[in-house]
């Protein structure tokens, strides 16, 4: 009889523990730093690749329709599709991809302000999938990280803080148990990624050794700025190297007391913002610090006050959004009325291999 | 708008959910093979609708070197120029288009022709007059930082090379020489 109301006294606190852990109403604050600050990246993924919109989804662009299933076996959810169905009513091509594009744009948009937040979540994830799909050569992990962080938007509530859905009343009032059950979830997936990145790391000798960060920096499609004298400090990209392990491998470690958090937060950061300024991979280092900072920076606890930090932050969000829409439409016309979409069919051209150099 | 209580019920078939969903990403992360059955695969799908696919090992465990193609062009009128797919237009857009060049170097090689041929499609349209372009993927060998203090300085790896022309200049120079021959 002991033995079993033991058993059931711990089951009990265990059941108490998971449920604090997962379920203790917070704000959707995080949720909603997520979602703005992902929508801004995409959004200055979408200006950034605009002019080579073609180049990539059209089937006259660098992948011609013959070999556009190069890549990989691209299934029903790419373009291609799309545009057969779209054909038979007598649509274009180039419509209907500048069609695609706007529908990105806007839904991106709408997750910005939070307005029909899952709809729009829900909306860019299929969009984003699609062009990953049909140009799937041309993705890296930017990509992927945006359509994971998507895809948990569709079902996050991450319209219930500082979004016009909140304002109009149709989004949940926060805090609530379902807002910290998704941080939770968007915590350990962080976790999980940092894990197995900072193992993977190690596994090899690179970044041991310095090697790792000496390449980075030095390999002309990263090379921002001449770091060739560290040739001559040795210690210094060995150190970096076993930094960025530290931090990576540690992540699902420290970022979990409160003592450790803001430092382990800090030079995730830090790495990350390394990555954009010294590699130029600026969208991808930006992704990875909104990952971080709605993860573990924002915090979940409504503080006092916090009504009217929301109301700036809400005009704040409109007028960005205003600027990025006026900002997106002027590149997409601008890069509409600039391209010229042209090339040289497969068939008109003949090839002659020649041996690679040993 | 308040939302309501959980029941303990809901609480733990949310659980059961993320720890599925998580579980799908680790196994992504570990590279794990779902198997072809059809759990295994409706498994592998969701992991590629969820993005929780991805190995995650960006940079790992080494940094390779990305490779990257040069067209040279022969202009028609003695000039040879140098051009590339990446247009300059943005940083993002030049490193996808950069992206292309490591996955073309592990195509089959019934894919790489056709696919050469498109990428070098896009050069001869920028120059209509061009009796054609000479491909070149590379990519960088650089040496290690010791190496480096010995001397040693990047140099270039040609790792892909081919020639191709447009089909209509191909023919008109086969009919000039069969004009030409006695």
């Amino acid at each position: 009889v002991n033995l079993s109301s033991s058993a059931q006294r711990l089951l009990g606190r265990t059941r108490d523990a998971v449920d604090r852990f997962a379920f203790a109403p917070a704000s959707a604050a995080p949720l909603a730093a997520l979602r703005a600050g992902l929508a801004a990246v995409l959004l200055a993924q979408a200006a950034s690749v605009a002019p080579a919109f073609l180049d990539f989804y059209s089937s006259r662009g660098i992948l011609q329709d013959p070999v556009r299933g190069a890549f990989s076996d691209r299934g029903p959810l790419c373009l291609t599709w799309l545009v057969d169905a779209f054909s038979r009513i007598g649509a274009g091509e180039t419509p209907v991809l500048a069609g695609v594009a706007i529908v990105y744009v806007l839904a991106l948009l709408a997750l910005l302000v939070g307005l029909g937040t899952r709809a729009a979540a829900a909306i860019a994830w299929l969009v984003h999938l699609m062009l990953m799909t049909t140009a799937h050569g041309t993705t890296y992990g930017l990509d992927q990280f945006a359509l994971t962080l998507l895809f948990h938007l569709v079902w996050m509530p991450a319209g219930a803080a500082f979004s016009l859905d909140r304002r109009l009343g149709r989004a949940p009032a926060d805090p609530s148990p379902m807002a910290r059950f998704a941080l939770r979830v968007l915590q350990l997936n962080l976790c999980i990624v940092y894990l197995i990145s900072g193992i993977s790391k190690a596994m090899g000798p690179q970044w041991w050794n310095g090697d790792a960060v000496w390449r980075s920096l030095m390999l002309p499609e990263f090379e921002q700025l001449d770091f060739s004298w560290l040739a001559n400090h040795p210690w210094a990209p060995k150190a970096a190297g076993w930094a960025v392990l530290l931090v990576e491998s540690g992540y699902p470690i420290f970022i979990w007391p409160r003592l450790t958090r803001r430092i382990w937060l800090a030079a995730a950061v830090a790495l990350h913002l390394g990555i954009a300024l010294f590699m130029g991979l600026h969208l991808f280092g930006a992704i990875m610090v909104v990952f971080n900072v709605a993860a573990f920076g924002a915090p979940a606890t409504p503080a006092p006050g916090s009504a009217v930090a929301r109301r700036w932050a809400l005009r704040l969000l409109a007028s960005l959004g205003a600027i990025v829409l006026a900002a997106e439409l002027l590149a997409m016309v601008r890069a509409a009325a600039e391209k010229d979409n042209t090339t040289v069919p497969i068939t008109d051209v003949t090839l002659v291999e020649r041996p690679s150099p040993e | 708008m308040a939302e309501k209580e959980l029941s303990w019920r809901r609480k733990r078939a949310l659980l059961g959910v993320a720890a599925a969903h998580l579980g799908v990403a680790a196994a992504g992360g570990l590279m794990f093979d779902w198997g072809s059955t059809t759990a295994g695969r409706a498994i592998a799908y969701y992991g590629e609708l969820s993005g929780t696919n991805s190995p995650y090992s960006f940079f790992a465990p080494e940094i390779d070197a990305m490779p990257w193609a040069t067209f040279e062009v022969n202009e028609g009128d003695g000039r040879t120029t140098t051009d590339t797919l990446e247009t300059g237009a943005s940083r993002e857009a030049d490193l996808r288009t950069r992206n292309l060049f490591s996955p073309f170097l592990q195509l089959e090689e019934g894919w790489q022709r056709p696919v050469a041929a498109s990428m070098a499609g896009k050069i001869l349209a920028r120059h209509p007059d061009a009796e054609g372009v000479v491909m070149r993927v590379k990519s960088c060998a650089l040496p290690t930082m010791e190496d480096y203090r010995k001397g040693a300085r990047p140099g270039w790896l040609i790792e892909y090379e081919a020639e191709i022309a447009p089909r209509a200049k191909v023919d008109d120079s086969a009919q000039e020489e069969k004009e030409g021959t006695p």
